[in-house]
This record gives C-alpha cells, sequence and structure tokens, in this order.
C-alpha cells in the first residue's frame, strides 16, 4: 500500500474501525509523514468527541432518523410496506361483502292464516263400503231403512261423536221413529255449521267425483259437478231433468215443481248405471262418490218446508 | 522498527507538532513551555508509565494524547501566569480532575456541530460513518456494503471524511 492509500485509513482512526493491521499501516506512516501525523493529532479531537458518554449513540440517532426519513422519500412505491397492506385490506373488504351478498339472509317466518280442510266431510267415506262385489248385496239392506242413511250423512265431527256415542246401542238407533225437526236441524247445521265452510270445502274438492247441491228458497235446484258426469234429477214419478252429461264446474239448475217432497238426484261416471239413493236433508251441501273408485252418486233429497 | 527507533521518530513528529499549536512565547521557547519540553515529557511518560509498548500501532496514538494534554496544560499555565500578579494564590480554586465547565461547553458544541454536518453528507457517506459508529470495521463495512474492493472503502471514507471536515471549516472544532 502506498502512502496515499495509507492517509485513507486516517477516517477509521477516531470511530476506532481500523484492524490491527491497518493501525500498523496507518502509524507507521505517521512515524515518517508529519503531515500525517498532525491529521492524526487532529482525529484525537474527533475520537474524544465520540468517547463521550452518549455520543455515539446521539450521532447514530441523528443519522438513523434522516435516513429514515430520506428512505421513506425516495423509496417508490411498491417497496412501501404499507400500499401493499392498503391493497390486501381492500381485497378482504371486497371479498366479505361479495360473501355477504351471496349468503341468504334466514327468511323471516310467514304465518299465513288459512282454511285447513276439515277431514270429516272428505276423509270419512260416507257409509262402510262393501268390496265391489258385495256392492249389489249390500244396497237393497241399507236402503229400506231410513234411520241408517241419517247417520251416515251426518259428516261432520259432531254426527260422528253423536255416532260413537250411540254405538252401544246400535239396534234402536236403527229401529228409531222418523228424526224429529230438531235432529234434521242439527244434521242441517253439522253439514256445513256455518255455510262458508261449505264453499271453501267445495273448491277444495275438484278432482273428487260429486256435486254441490243447493235448494234455494224460490225452488230452484242448483247442482254444480266437481267432476264430469251423467246426471239426472228427478222427483219420484216426473223426471226433472234427464239422464245427461254435465260438465265438471258447469251448474245445473233444476225448478223443483211445488208440493214435492223429495227429489232424487243420480250423478254417474258411466251412463247407464244405476244405485239405491242415500238420504239426505240438508238443504245444501256435498255429495261425494259412494261407490269409490266406481263414481256412483244417487241421493234422495227431502225438502225442507222452506224449500217445497 | 524497535522501540527507540519509534521514539526517536516520535519525538522528531511531536517536537514539530508541538511547534505548530503552541503560540507566542511557548512555541518560541520565550516563556513557558518549548516543543522540545513537550515532547521530552512526552517521551518521559511513555518510559516512565509504558515500558511495555514497542509497536507503532500502540506508542503513536498513545504519543499524540500525551502530547495534546501536554500542549493544553501548557497553554492554561501561560494563562495563569498573566493572571498571577493580579489574583492571589488563595483565591484561585483548585482544579478539578474533569474537564471544566468551559471544556464541556465546548465538547457539547463540538457535538453539535458534528451532529449537524453528518445531517448533510451524502447517503453514501452518513451510511459508512454510522457503520463506523456502530464499531464496525473497514472489512465488516465492506461485507455491508457489498463494496467490490477494501481500497474503494478507503477512498470513499476518506472523501467522506474530507467533506465532513469542509463542514466543519476544516477542523474538528478544537482551538488551533
Amino acid at each position: 500500500m502506498n502512502p496515499e492509500d495509507v492517509r485513507k485509513l486516517i477516517g477509521g482512526y477516531a470511530t476506532g474501525s481500523l484492524s490491527e493491521a491497518e493501525r500498523k499501516l496507518l502509524f507507521d506512516a505517521a512515524l515518517d509523514d508529519q503531515e500525517l501525523f498532525d491529521e492524526l493529532a487532529g482525529e484525537q479531537v474527533l475520537k474524544e468527541i465520540l468517547e463521550e458518554p452518549g455520543a455515539r449513540q446521539r450521532l447514530l440517532s441523528a443519522l438513523g432518523t434522516l435516513g429514515a426519513e430520506r428512505k421513506s422519500v425516495q423509496a417508490p412505491w411498491w417497496s412501501r410496506p404499507w400500499p401493499w397492506m392498503g391493497a390486501a385490506v381492500t381485497v378482504a373488504v371486497a371479498i366479505i361483502i361479495v360473501v355477504a351478498q351471496r349468503t341468504p339472509l334466514p327468511q323471516p317466518t310467514q304465518e299465513i292464516a288459512q282454511v285447513l280442510k276439515s277431514a270429516e266431510p272428505v276423509a270419512v267415506p260416507p257409509p262402510p263400503s262393501p268390496p265391489p262385489a258385495a256392492t249389489p248385496k249390500a244396497v237393497p239392506k241399507v236402503a229400506p231403512v231410513p234411520p241408517v242413511p241419517q247417520a251416515a250423512e251426518k259428516t261432520s265431527v259432531d254426527a260422528i261423536a253423536e255416532a260413537r256415542a250411540d254405538k252401544a246401542e246400535p239396534q234402536a238407533l236403527a229401529q228409531a221413529p222418523p228424526p224429529p225437526p230438531a235432529p234434521r236441524a242439527l244434521g242441517a247445521a253439522a253439514g256445513f255449521a256455518a255455510g262458508g265452510r261449505a264453499e271453501a270445502l267445495s273448491a277444495n274438492i275438484v278432482s273428487v267425483f260429486g256435486f254441490n247441491y243447493t235448494v234455494r228458497a224460490d225452488g230452484m235446484l242448483e247442482i254444480v259437478p266437481s267432476s264430469p258426469g251423467f246426471l239426472s234429477v228427478a222427483d219420484g214419478d216426473s223426471v226433472l231433468r234427464p239422464n245427461g252429461p254435465a260438465p265438471e264446474g258447469t251448474p245445473v239448475r233444476v225448478q223443483i215443481p211445488a208440493g214435492t217432497m223429495s227429489v232424487t238426484i243420480g250423478f254417474y261416471a258411466v251412463q247407464g248405471i244405476t244405485g239405491a239413493p242415500v238420504r239426505r236433508d240438508e238443504a245444501s251441501g256435498t255429495v261425494t262418490d259412494q261407490d269409490p273408485p266406481n263414481g256412483r252418486i244417487a241421493i234422495q233429497l227431502f225438502l225442507t218446508p222452506g224449500t217445497q | 522498527m524497535d522501540r527507540n527507533e519509534i521514539l526517536e521518530h516520535l519525538r522528531a513528529r511531536i517536537v514539530r507538532f508541538a511547534a505548530s499549536r503552541l503560540v507566542g512565547g511557548a512555541a518560541d521557547g520565550s516563556a513557558g513551555d518549548t516543543p522540545e519540553d513537550i515532547a521530552q515529557e512526552v517521551l518521559l511518560v511513555l518510559h516512565e508509565k509504558y515500558p511495555a509498548l514497542d509497536r507503532a500501532e500502540d506508542l503513536v496514538p498513545l504519543a499524540i494524547e500525551i502530547a495534546r494534554f501536554k500542549i493544553l496544560s501548557a497553554r492554561r499555565k501561560t494563562v495563569r501566569r498573566g493572571e498571577h500578579t493580579q489574583v492571589s494564590v488563595d483565591d484561585l480554586p483548585l482544579a478539578g480532575g474533569g474537564p471544566d465547565p468551559l471544556e464541556q461547553a465546548a465538547r457539547r458544541e463540538r457535538l453539535e456541530r458534528l451532529e449537524s454536518a453528518l445531517k448533510e453528507l451524502g447517503d453514501r457517506c452518513r451510511e459508512i460513518f454510522s457503520l463506523k459508529l456502530q464499531g464496525l470495521s473497514f472489512v465488516d463495512i465492506q461485507k455491508q456494503l457489498k463494496v467490490g474492493s477494501l481500497n474503494t472503502l478507503y477512498s470513499w471514507d476518506f472523501r467522506c471524511r474530507k467533506q465532513l471536515l469542509e463542514k466543519l471549516g476544516g477542523s474538528w472544532g478544537e482551538k488551533q
């Protein structure tokens, strides 16, 4: 190392940055070089400053703080952490929003008032129907006995309860005299205690073979089939409506002659078949298939004094 | 080079250095200590207190430090002599072992000037100086800064020192 290069080592003297070899080079050179010796003596001041307690830390903090400030100003944005952290937070928030919007919120339970179909008129088949093969034999046995059809026609809960209460005395019920007006009124009320219920119910029975009937105060019998079939109406002696097709939902109106006590309504899925009529006393009501699934309905509707 | 040769060289260096620092009567020998006296006192201290040292890298910095103290002492003695006829010796306070308030203020001022000057340096110079203050050697700094050649680092440091000295007015702050 030439003397000029050795002189460059002087900067490491005050800070103690010289290795042993560098120190030897420097001080050996200083012994022969007065100028270098004087510079070294001058460096002694700096050395004393740096040896002051806390001086190095003070200068280091000053350099570090300034360096950090300059670095923050000069560093490109992609080398700084904050832009990337901000971008990451933005992406995370966006993902949360998208996921939250796609997740269906639990729908509040909606309570809707509904008229439930009563099981009595539909679920309870009119009378316990015998097997199809036994039908011709069973029907004649039921037909001559007036009280039995009356009990079978009671389709409401009250009627069923009443029938159960009387179950212990079936024979007495069968031999009872014709029902007085009070039970008949009960039956009419039980048919559809509140009128509107029958309408609602009839609206529900669309696929069941049957019809709704109403006897108006003016003596007009209105029959609305709930399924297509062949309808006939007679008053015992005369035919009020000859047997013919009756489309589903189309009202069929038949004028009942004055003084008629009862009318027989036959409604069959197939033309040509017949059946023994079952007594009914209600001025209106719904009649369903009496011989499912054959589509066979025959009722004898007894008219009240008000509808005669 | 053995110890005696080193001391001979040191004597010559100290005399010339002291001559450049001492002013007035002290420098020309008309009054007080002369440069030769300073050099002699330094060598006396080295001879009495540091007989085991025989390497230039040990003796030179030690001699420089002792010489500075001797020169400062000579200066103080010169001042005292000027005041001796006016103030009773009983009124003079005893000198403490530590730096006096003036010296403390001067050191504090030098440190502040150095701090300000360092802030005005370039990034590379500040980084080198910072690493030096942390106690790293030139070899360590070379690895830290990934400088190819150690001589390159010497040159950088030499230029940085020069810039720092210029910002401080040519000296580290001691009265010449």
